[in-house]
């Protein structure tokens, strides 16, 4: 561990904008002060509200997926300060949020964001503290019919990425062939309150949980703004949802009317048949997902270390490293590229990951490795269960079923 | 320990289990190709069974055929994904990082050259210019026949410089428009300037389809990696068209070639004495092949007619000369010339013919198959492997995976090549050949008898063939392995934004339409250059409006279209109209208007989508 430091208290921000502001938001934030994150290109939805609409040809927006690793009191300065540059209050500008990361560690030449001296802790009213961030994550082509359950469920517009996947598969040798790595992330950002809702959606939806279809699983935000693009206007109609929206918006003066208030009425409510608490059976609080920044290059042995510890799948994102300009240009005019490895795994199977991981990037001698974990509230995935052998009670050589045991 | 490798084996598999694993990964890839192909099979067989009330001939072969090329197209599209794709892209994201700027362009046009010389298509184009007669366009002639290695290098030498300047374009981050809108202004006027010189005009539908044609199923792949690879590592924030324009360059630049090879032998004048030779030899070759084949009675029949009297089997009795008068309610022909023609027995079933054509000598097309699978593959697959291992010194990745993908290419290729011989191509040929029952009297394909034609007025008839070529082209294009390379290529850029489904169907809808017009061109005998030149005035229009992202992505689809499945398919058809129609001395052509078609429908789709996007841009 001599090449890794440990830091506490740090956060990780997600931006979603649309591709088109997104260089200036970033201009805007590396003049306050940050230090360099990635971006990924992903792209938005698009609802086709008129059956016609499936006729034309449409593109889905472009959009940038921004992630950076920011000290805990940074987070509210740095949001508001991307509220107010990208115009996160007018609806369908974009999305900014921050989940709490764990026990991040990080090697010599990885740049995490310095604490300020003038940051200003000033939690504002338009941030948000009762948001879930929804991940699924399946082959190609699945996600559309995902994302539409999502938004039927109550989301806002989902994002999505193209990432590359390996799970059990990566272990067959030359069969390996016959895995695609080629798989989609989705995002969505949505009320704790309809979490529930939009995380069944997305499961049922893309029949998460067999074997072989992927993974969801919600992180829980601790602050954040969503202002996503839902619905697309019609030519026909005489003003979108979102213009509606913003009219309002400007009659009232703010935007708290939107804010849904939402009381969690627990076990009464569940009786009364307001179904608002969380369901029970969903906590799989063990569950952590490990995450792993890395130059692309060096993406590569990481995998392979990764895999070679037994992880269940792993699931990695390549996006272009963003820094200021002038440590842009002081370095070659080559991009810098990034890759995020995502795994989730109990947490005793995570250590070893860990370890795994963390001695792959010193034997290797990498120097831009960071890696974090986040807690995992809800997770639907099948998840191959090692059996130990002749631990489970038999009768007469069967096992008995867990819930006949005493 | 390898650590190349993702994960180390940690299963051990019974044969039960390999095969349960690799089943639906064997089933998932046919049918995904099965899906591409049938509809251009289905067509095909319908047009000629429903629409010309054809038998097909050597039925069983085509099966055989295309099922060959199904199978084919999967080992080659596998291999793709597997081998050159990542091969392709590690070496273009290892070269700006590694290497200096003159090695990268000279990688870049070592590679171009090597990729042109390993396409199986331009051979194809030889068939084309069968028919041409050395008195009539001397020069073609001498380009085709004589100096026909001299063409090819032409071709090799025009895509080098062309991947050497896209390459170069990505380095120094220039705009595809600045590159094409002088390009093409300048490939315009030289045609302007052919099309009005008596023996240059014949040159000109051999140039521009070279340039369609030069780019296939091996170029585009590689070349796409390659330039994905160098746009991934020296692009700016914006790498929406990252790898694109290559493939457009690469096919705009050997039209060139061509057109400059074919000036330099104009001044060298040697074709003059090629023409005088032919004029002493100006024998009446019959150069119409089919009419030649109608139908007649034989020595035998003739004899046996004349012994009992009696009319032969299938024949019809004509009168000639002689004056037809109506006297009291009846048609008195007087002094007429009685002629007895044979007719076409009207027993045709849905098959006719032999199931195997006994002239198909499976042997020499498997043997050709396999030299020109190695031809293309390996000196390539050598070439990248020795780039990456002695100028770059670094180990090939995952390293069981790319032979495997290696060798799944060159499988494919071999099975797609001979598929296409003993599939596509007769069955491309046969009808190709009976296009022309539309419009004119033919003795069809492989089938005793005559074929009349279909309407009263040529015209409509023609105007039969036009829509044919239509579907022909929208078939053959949706089965095109490297625009489905392209579509992966372009989904993934967009982050799934832009479907490869959209881009292939506007795509087929182009070069459907640009085949219609090149039907159009040779059953009604229009000069190419009235039918090239305002389409390409209106794609520079529409190329100066568009957003820099559609340009490269539709650019690139016109040179990616005329592939392996389309050109001989294309090639046939223009081959059978142009000789039944007098005044056609070449086929040339189709293949130039069939990609003019496709940049102009993705760059409508691309101005429609940009009005959507305009909109969403507003509302936020």
């Amino acid at each position: 561990m001599t090449l890794f430091r440990t830091v506490e208290n740090l956060s990780s921000v997600t931006v979603m904008l649309p591709a088109s502001n997104t260089a200036r938001v970033l201009e805007e934030v590396f003049a306050k002060g940050g230090h360099g994150a990635t971006v990924f290109n992903s792209r938005g939805t698009l609802i086709r509200d008129h059956w016609t609409q499936s006729l034309i040809p449409l593109m889905s927006p472009t959009m940038r997926y921004i992630q950076a690793l920011v000290p805990d009191d940074e987070v509210d300065g740095l949001i508001e300060e991307i509220h107010a540059v990208a115009g996160l209050h007018r609806p369908g500008s974009g999305a900014v949020f921050s989940i709490p990361c764990e026990e991040v560690l990080y090697s010599v030449g990885y740049p995490v964001w310095n604490p300020r001296d003038d940051s200003t802790t000033n939690a504002s009213l338009n941030i948000h503290e009762n948001l879930t961030a929804i991940y699924c994550i399946t082959r190609r082509g699945q996600i559309e019919a995902i994302s539409r359950a999502a938004m039927r469920a109550g989301a806002h517009g989902p994002v999505m990425q193209l990432c590359e996947g390996h799970g059990l598969r990566a272990g067959l040798g030359w069969l390996r062939i016959t895995s695609k790595p080629d798989k989609e992330l989705l995002a969505v950002v949505v009320d704790n309150s309809d979490a529930d809702d939009v995380f069944e959606a997305v499961v049922r939806a893309g029949r998460i949980g067999l074997p072989g279809r992927g993974i969801a699983y919600r992180l829980p935000v601790q602050k954040g703004i969503v202002n996503l693009t839902s619905v697309y206007g019609h030519a026909h109609q005489a003003a979108t949802l979102e213009q509606i929206i913003t009219a309002i918006d400007e009659l009232k003066g703010d935007a708290h009317w939107r804010d849904q208030s939402v009381m969690e009425l627990g076990i009464s409510g569940r009786v009364a048949g307001l179904g608002l608490a969380q369901s029970k059976q969903a906590d799989h609080r063990d569950f952590v997902s490990l995450i792993c920044v890395v130059p692309r290059e060096q993406m590569e042995p990481l995998m392979a270390a990764a895999m070679r510890a037994q992880a269940p799948g792993i699931n990695v994102v390549y996006g272009k490293f963003s820094e200021t300009e002038q440590a842009a240009t002081a370095r070659v005019g080559l991009t810098r590229e990034r890759g995020v490895l995502r795994t989730i795994a109990r947490r005793q199977q995570i250590e070893t990951l860990r370890a795994a991981l963390i001695d792959e990037a010193e034997r290797q001698q990498f120097t831009e490795v960071c890696l974090y974990l986040q807690t995992v509230r809800r997770l639907a995935a099948y998840i191959p269960e090692i059996k130990q052998r002749d631990s489970a009670p038999r009768y007469r050589g069967a096992v008995v079923p867990s819930h006949n045991r005493r | 320990m390898n650590s190349n490798n993702i994960g180390q084996a940690q299963f051990e598999l019974g044969f039960r289990d390999t095969l349960q694993l690799l089943w639906p990964y064997v089933r998932d890839q046919f049918v995904d190709q099965l899906t591409g192909v049938w509809c251009i099979v289905a067509g095909l067989f319908l047009f000629q069974r429903v629409v010309l009330g054809l038998p097909i001939a050597f039925a069983g072969m085509i099966a055989a055929g295309t099922l060959v090329v199904i199978v084919g197209l999967m080992f080659f599209m596998e291999g793709l994904r597997l081998g050159l794709m990542p091969l392709g892209e590690r070496i273009g994201a290892l070269l700006p990082r590694k290497a200096h700027v003159g090695v990268i362009l000279m990688f870049a046009f070592l590679l171009g050259i090597g990729a042109t010389l390993a396409e199986p298509a331009i051979a194809v184009l030889k068939a084309a210019g069968s028919g041409v007669e050395p008195r009539q366009a001397p020069l073609l002639y001498l380009l085709l026949n004589d100096h026909a290695n001299q063409l090819v290098i032409a071709v090799g030498l025009g895509v080098g410089i062309a991947v050497t300047l896209g390459v170069l374009r990505f380095l120094r981050g220039w705009s595809l428009k600045v590159l094409i809108l002088p390009l093409v202004a300048a490939l315009l006027a030289i045609t302007g300037w052919a099309a009005s010189h008596p023996q240059m005009k014949h040159l000109l539908g051999l140039a521009w389809d070279c340039g369609a044609v030069t780019t296939g199923p091996v170029t585009v792949p590689l070349v796409l990696a390659l330039g994905i690879g160098v746009c991934r590592m020296v692009g700016g924030s914006d790498n929406r068209n990252a790898g694109f324009g290559i493939v457009t360059l690469a096919s705009l630049f050997p039209i060139l070639a061509v057109l400059l090879l074919g000036t330099y032998h104009l001044q060298r004048g040697d074709y003059v004495e090629l023409a005088a030779a032919a004029q002493e030899s100006a024998g009446a070759q019959p150069r119409n092949v089919m009419s030649s084949e109608l139908l007649g009675f034989d020595s035998v029949e003739f004899r046996q007619y004349l012994q009992t009297g009696e009319l032969p089997p299938h024949s019809r009795i004509v009168l000639r000369e002689g004056k037809p008068q109506l006297i009291d309610g009846r048609i008195v022909h007087a002094n007429p010339v009685i002629v007895l023609e044979k007719t076409a027995p009207d027993d045709r079933t849905l098959f006719a013919g032999a199931w195997w054509d006994p002239q198909s000598n499976l042997g020499q097309r498997l043997t050709e198959s396999i030299w020109g699978a190695l031809r293309a593959i390996v000196p390539l697959a050598l070439f990248m492997v020795l780039t990456l291992r002695v100028i770059l010194r670094e180990s090939v990745s995952q390293a069981d995976t790319v032979t495997i993908g290696l060798g799944f290419t060159l499988v494919g290729m071999l099975l797609f090549g001979l598929g296409i011989q003993l599939g596509l191509t007769p069955l491309g040929t046969q009808l190709g050949s009976n296009v022309p029952a539309t419009f004119t009297t033919i003795a069809p394909w492989g089938i005793p008898g005559t074929e009349g034609p279909l309407f009263k007025y040529a015209f409509y008839g023609k105007l039969l063939a036009a829509v044919f070529g239509f579907f022909l082209g929208y078939g053959a294009t949706l089965a095109e392995p490297a625009l489905n390379a392209l579509g992966n290529t372009v989904e993934s850029i967009t982050v799934g934004a832009f479907r490869k489904k959209l881009l292939m169907h506007s795509v087929a809808l182009g070069v459907g339409a640009g085949i219609a017009a090149g039907v159009c061109k040779i059953a009604f005998n229009l000069p190419l250059v009235w039918l090239l030149v305002p389409p390409y005035l209106l794609l520079l229009l529409l190329t100066w409006i568009s957003s820099e992202e559609f340009v490269n992505f539709s650019w690139d689809s016109a040179g990616v279209t005329t592939g392996p499945i389309t050109v001989p398919l294309v090639l046939a058809m223009g081959l059978g109209i142009g000789s039944n129609v007098p005044g056609v001395i070449d086929g040339f052509g189709i293949l130039a208007l069939a990609s003019v078609g496709p940049i102009i429908s993705v760059l409508t789709v691309g101005l429609l989508v940009a009005r959507v996007e305009r909109r969403q841009a507003l509302l936020s």
